[in-house]
């Protein structure tokens, strides 16, 4: 090999070893950090939950259900929005063997929408003595992510989440249950509570873009910008 | 023109090949093979390539797989490889399975876990014997030939260059000889798993869950009908059945069960050999 093309050869090396570095996330003690807190809301009508069509199982199921797709509380604040980071490269550590619960109780998944990073092992459990199949699905297009047969009680079963970005859960067995695992690179990311409200803490100071994400109101991008010891709001209402 | 022409006629040659090829003659073919017992190397792959003869994967054998893929493939499975060739619509109007979009990154057959990618061998498996009543197999197409449509396949999926051990499904214990003991566990195994949630009580396909299951593509795709071993997609001996029950299919509805028969692969061995005996 003559040199030169041992040159480039390295500089191919070199420029893929900082490509890969690039996107993984660093985990550092977080010194003069600050938080993103806020609400998110939805103004205007709240647009009714669909009734599901319960056709099979009724005896576990119930016979009637109903969608937990707009959850607002008589303040505006919507629950199950996901407030996430958008690029950070370095901060606060986090337990990269947490297991993300995720349940299938009673026809319905438990949470409806719960935040992960990639590479952490979702813990999916049948609470329901039917058949369940955890079929996640990855990006818009919906591709199979992975598809999980559940046939016996209160077995956890762990299954890594190895790619970023939203996550779609079904259950084959029954049409109408449906969930969210919103996946990240990092720890910055949060499901809001029932009065909308969110905390991100342990941020380290800088401007991020930062993303409010609903499984059915769409998303948004917000610039925040965070300070040593202070808290940066971030306030969002969707709707009207 | 000239060259039009031999599309067309080669369009009319695909469509009667896969009619034909596909809904008879592999078929026979599959009962042939089991009952004159011959074996292509182990089915369930799979660190080491059992078959020696393959050609090095580079860009000179994916360019060559190029070429046979255009010949051979894109009827069905489209120029792009998007499983949307001029056949494709004549396959299956409104249920599953139409060809793979073999970008997709999603497999089908596997002997890995879902989510995974295939290995080498599975995709080579497939190529040769097809997918039972949808896709001819190309068992007369020279072995090196085949391997390199393997190349170019997975030059279609950028993943592959990203994911090169994926977690594979051990295949734990063998063949349990039939008898009427181990059937019988099969069965149990086959309500306490639930099988039948889908499959059917009686393994016909009808379970009650059986209407609604769609692949990734928004098709109807019923649970298949039990009793009838040679229309297994996924291949009807035992270690195909073990792999399909171990692994799902991935883009179907069929889920993996391999985390639930970890610890008592016996119990799956008998299931294979209760889902055997419904075509008996």
């Amino acid at each position: 090999m003559s040199n030169k093309k041992l040159m480039i050869c390295i500089g191919a090396a070199a420029v893929l070893i900082m490509a890969s570095n690039a996107n993984a996330y660093k985990a550092i003690d977080v010194v003069n950090g600050g938080s993103i807190s806020g609400k998110i809301s939805f103004k205007g009508t709240v647009p009714a939950n669909p009734k599901l069509e319960i056709t099979k199982d009724k005896e576990i199921c119930g016979s009637s259900l109903t969608a937990d797709y707009y959850i607002v509380d008589g303040s505006g604040g919507l629950k199950n929005a996901v407030v996430a980071i958008e690029k950070i490269d370095q901060g606060k550590a986090y337990e990269k063997k947490d297991i993300i619960a995720f349940d299938n109780k009673k026809c319905m998944f438990v949470p409806h929408v719960t935040t992960a990073v990639k590479g952490q092992k979702l813990g999916i459990n049948n609470s329901d003595p039917v058949l369940h199949n955890t079929h996640l699905y990855h990006g818009k297009k919906l591709k199979t992510m992975y598809n999980i047969a559940l046939p016996l009680q209160d077995r956890v079963i762990k299954k890594p989440l190895r790619k970023d970005g939203v996550v779609t859960v079904k259950c084959d067995a029954h049409e109408w249950m449906l969930g969210y695992v919103y996946v990240v690179k990092h720890p910055y990311s949060v499901v809001t509570a029932a009065d909308g409200g969110f905390t991100l803490s342990d941020v380290p100071a800088g401007s991020y873009k930062v993303k409010v994400w609903h499984e059915k109101l769409g998303e948004t991008t917000q610039n925040v910008t965070v300070v040593a010891g202070g808290t940066a709001t971030l306030n969002h209402s969707f709707g009207k | 023109m000239k060259k039009y022409t031999r599309f067309i006629n080669s369009l009319s040659a695909a469509i009667v090949l896969s009619l034909v090829a596909g809904f008879i003659g592999v078929a026979q073919a599959a009962e042939t093979k089991a009952k004159a017992g011959v074996k292509k190397g182990p089915l369930m792959p799979i660190k080491v390539s059992p078959y020696k003869k393959r050609p090095a994967e580079n860009a000179k054998t994916v360019a060559a797989g190029r070429v046979i893929y255009e010949n051979a493939c894109i009827y069905c499975h489209g120029i792009e490889a998007k499983g949307d060739g001029p056949v494709a619509f004549y396959l299956s109007r409104d249920t599953a399975p139409r060809p793979r979009d073999l970008t997709s990154g999603v497999f089908k057959f596997r002997s890995t876990a879902s989510g995974e990618l295939p290995m080498d061998e599975d995709i080579f498996r497939t190529i040769t014997r097809g997918v039972t009543g949808f896709m001819p197999g190309f068992e007369g197409m020279p072995p090196a030939d085949r391997w390199k449509l393997v190349y170019y396949i997975k030059s279609l999926v950028p993943d592959f260059k990203e994911i090169t051990d994926p977690e594979t499904i051990k295949m734990v214990g063998s063949t349990i000889p039939s008898s009427a003991v181990s059937i019988r566990r099969g069965y149990e195994v086959y309500q306490e798993f639930k099988c039948w949630e889908c499959h059917g009580g009686g393994g016909r396909g009808d379970g009650k869950k059986a209407p609604d299951l769609k692949d990734d593509w928004g098709f109807r795709l019923p649970p298949r009908d039990l009793t009838r071993l040679n229309s297994f997609k996924n291949g009807s001996e035992p270690a195909d059945l073990y792999r399909t029950v171990m692994a799902g299919f991935d883009g179907g509805a069929m889920p993996s069960y391999a985390d639930f028969f970890e610890g008592s692969e016996k119990d799956a061995w008998h299931l294979v050999n209760y889902i055997r005996s419904l075509s008996e």
